[in-house]
C-alpha cells in the first residue's frame, strides 16, 4: 500500500471512530433500541416500550433506563417485571422525589441478582419513605435547622427515608433535628447525625438510646470522622460479641474521650469467601 | 652588577640544581670575578648560617596559628551559591546504616499496602475537582476482583481491580466530591463488603454496602 493510501485509510478509520457515537443515536433512542433487541415477545415489548417512553418523558435519565432494561433481561426478568421497575422510576420522578436513591436501588438489586419482585417491593417501600421524609425535613428547616442547597436537601431526605426503613421513629428523627437546630447545626450536620442514628438502630440499639448518643455527639460538634469512629466503635463491640449495653458504653466512652477505637485494627483485609464481608447477613455466591 | 642570569645560576648552585659541569663552570667564574664572588657570598652566607644552626621543628600548632592570622576572604554570594549547588559532598555510610535504611523503606511500603481496607487517598487537586482514591482488597484465591457501586451503576465488569503481590487487589478511582456506596465482586459472582471501609449502609436487601466519602 502506498503511503498516501495508508494515510487515507487511517484518516477514514479515525473519522468513523469519532462518528460512531453519533451514528448510534441519542441515549433515548439507544434505550428504546435496547427494548426492541430484548428478545421479549412482541406484545410484551410493546408494553415495555410504552412504559419506558413514559419514564423518558417524565425525565428519568435514558442511561439508567437502558441499564434497567439490559440488566433486567440479562437476569432473566420478565418484560412485566422490567416494566414495573421502569414504572417505579417514573413515579418517583413525577412525584418530585429524589430520583437517584430509587434508581440506585433498582440497578443495585438487578446487579446483585435480587429477584425482581423483591426489588419492586423494596423500591416501592423506599418511595413511601421518601414521600414521608420530605415534609419532615421541611418542618425542621422551618423550625430553625440551617438549610443548605437543594442537593443537601435531597441527601437529607434520602437519609431520613433510610432511617425510617430501619424503623427509626419519626419522633426520634424530629427530636434529633430539633436538637441540631438548637445547636445551630446545618442540614448537612443533621444528615450525618441521622446516618449514624440509622446505623445504631440498625445494629440493635434502642432508638431512644441511639438518640441520646447522637444528641451528645452533636453537642460536642462531631465531624464526619468522629461519627465514623463512633460507628466503628459500636460495630466492633457488637462484632466481638459484646451486648448492646457494652456497645452503649463504648459509644459513651468514645464521645467522652474522643478516642478512636478504630485505630490499631489489624492491617490487611481478609477474603471471606463467598459469604460476604463482615456482614453476617451478606449474600455472596449468588449465581449469575 | 651581575645580570639576572648569573643570580639565577647562583641560586640554583646553592639549591643543588646545577649539573656537574655547570657547577664547575660557575665556580670557576666566581673565583675569577670579584663582583660575582661578592654576589655569591651575599647569598651563600645566610644559607651557611642556617645550616650551621641546625634544622628546627616547628612548634605544635604553628601551622594553624599562622593560618588563623591570614585574613579570610569572604566568598561572594555567587561563589557561595555555586559552591552549595555544585560543590562535591561526601556521604559517609556503613553496612549497618544502609541495612537499617532499607528495612525502614520496606516496612513503610508494606504497611501502606496492608493497611486495613488499604484505602489510600492520592494527592488531589484543590478543593472542588475530582479526587482519586485507592481501594484495596486481600483475595489471594480470586481470579478476578471488581468493584461495583453507585458511581458505575453497579456494573460488575467495568471497574476491574489489578492484582498485586501477595494476593492484594487494588484500583484507583477518580470521583467527584460526594458520598458513594460499593461492594467488591469476586469472580463475577460473590459480593463482598469491604471490611476496611470508613462506614457502612444497609443496601435495602439485607446486605451491607461500604461507604466512602470524597471530601471537598
Amino acid at each position: 500500500m502506498k503511503p498516501s493510501q495508508a494515510f487515507i485509510a487511517i484518516a477514514v478509520a479515525a473519522l468513523a471512530a469519532m462518528a460512531a457515537p453519533a451514528l448510534a443515536g441519542t441515549p433515548a433512542e439507544r434505550t428504546l433500541e435496547a427494548v426492541e433487541q430484548s428478545g421479549y415477545p412482541l406484545e410484551e415489548r410493546t408494553m415495555l416500550r410504552q412504559e419506558v417512553s413514559r419514564a423518558l418523558q417524565a425525565g428519568v435519565p435514558a442511561e439508567d433506563l437502558e441499564v434497567i432494561v439490559l440488566r433486567g433481561r440479562e437476569r432473566g426478568a420478565s418484560a412485566a417485571a422490567v416494566r414495573d421497575l421502569a414504572d417505579i422510576a417514573a413515579q418517583a420522578r413525577e412525584q418530585g422525589l429524589p430520583l437517584r436513591p430509587v434508581l440506585d436501588r433498582i440497578e443495585q438489586g438487578l446487579a446483585k441478582g435480587v429477584p425482581p419482585e423483591r426489588i419492586t417491593a423494596a423500591s416501592r417501600q423506599l418511595i413511601g419513605h421518601l414521600t414521608a421524609a420530605g415534609p419532615l425535613v421541611d418542618s425542621l428547616a422551618k423550625g430553625g435547622l440551617r438549610t443548605g442547597s437543594s442537593r443537601e436537601r435531597a441527601e437529607v431526605i434520602e437519609s431520613v427515608a433510610r432511617a425510617r426503613e430501619r424503623s427509626v421513629p419519626d419522633a426520634v428523627l424530629l427530636k434529633t433535628g430539633e436538637r441540631a437546630g438548637e445547636h445551630g447545626r446545618s442540614m448537612a450536620s443533621f444528615d450525618r447525625a441521622v446516618r449514624s442514628l440509622t446505623f445504631f438502630v440498625g445494629s440493635g440499639m434502642p432508638a431512644d438510646a441511639a438518640e441520646r448518643v447522637i444528641g451528645e455527639s452533636m453537642e460536642r460538634g462531631f465531624t464526619e470522622k468522629d461519627y465514623a469512629r463512633l460507628e466503628r466503635s459500636v460495630g466492633e463491640t457488637i462484632r466481638r460479641g459484646g451486648t448492646m449495653d457494652d456497645a452503649m458504653r463504648a459509644a459513651e466512652r468514645e464521645i467522652r474521650e474522643g478516642r478512636g477505637s478504630g485505630e490499631g485494627r489489624s492491617g490487611g483485609t481478609q477474603e471471606r469467601g463467598s459469604g460476604g464481608g463482615k456482614d453476617p447477613g451478606g449474600r455472596g455466591g449468588r449465581g449469575r | 652588577m651581575r645580570n639576572d642570569h648569573d643570580r639565577e645560576l647562583i641560586h640554583r648552585l646553592l639549591d643543588g640544581d646545577l649539573a656537574a659541569d655547570e657547577r664547575d663552570e660557575l665556580l670557576r667564574r666566581i673565583k675569577a670575578d670579584p663582583d660575582l664572588a661578592r654576589e655569591y657570598e651575599a647569598l651563600n652566607g645566610p644559607v651557611q648560617m642556617l645550616a650551621a644552626d641546625g634544622r628546627r621543628e616547628a612548634p605544635p600548632g604553628f601551622t594553624e596559628a599562622v593560618m588563623r592570622r591570614i585574613p579570610e576572604r569572604k566568598p561572594s554570594l555567587g561563589e557561595r551559591l555555586h559552591g552549595f549547588l555544585f560543590g562535591a559532598r561526601v556521604l559517609r555510610w556503613n553496612m549497618a546504616t544502609a541495612m537499617a535504611g532499607l528495612l525502614l523503606v520496606t516496612a513503610a511500603l508494606l504497611l501502606t499496602q496492608l493497611r486495613d481496607g488499604g484505602r489510600t487517598a492520592l494527592p488531589t487537586a484543590a478543593t472542588e475537582g475530582p479526587a482519586t482514591v485507592r481501594l484495596s482488597f486481600y483475595a489471594p484465591q480470586a481470579r478476578q476482583v471488581a468493584v461495583a457501586g453507585d458511581f458505575n451503576k453497579w456494573a460488575v465488569g467495568s471497574d476491574l481491580m489489578e492484582r498485586r503481590d501477595g494476593g492484594i487487589w487494588t484500583i484507583d478511582l477518580t470521583l467527584q466530591p460526594g458520598r458513594y456506596t460499593y461492594m467488591f465482586v469476586l469472580d463475577g459472582k460473590a459480593w463482598v463488603t469491604d471490611p476496611g471501609a470508613d462506614s457502612y449502609q444497609d443496601d435495602g436487601f439485607g446486605s451491607t454496602n461500604a461507604v466512602i466519602k470524597i471530601r471537598t
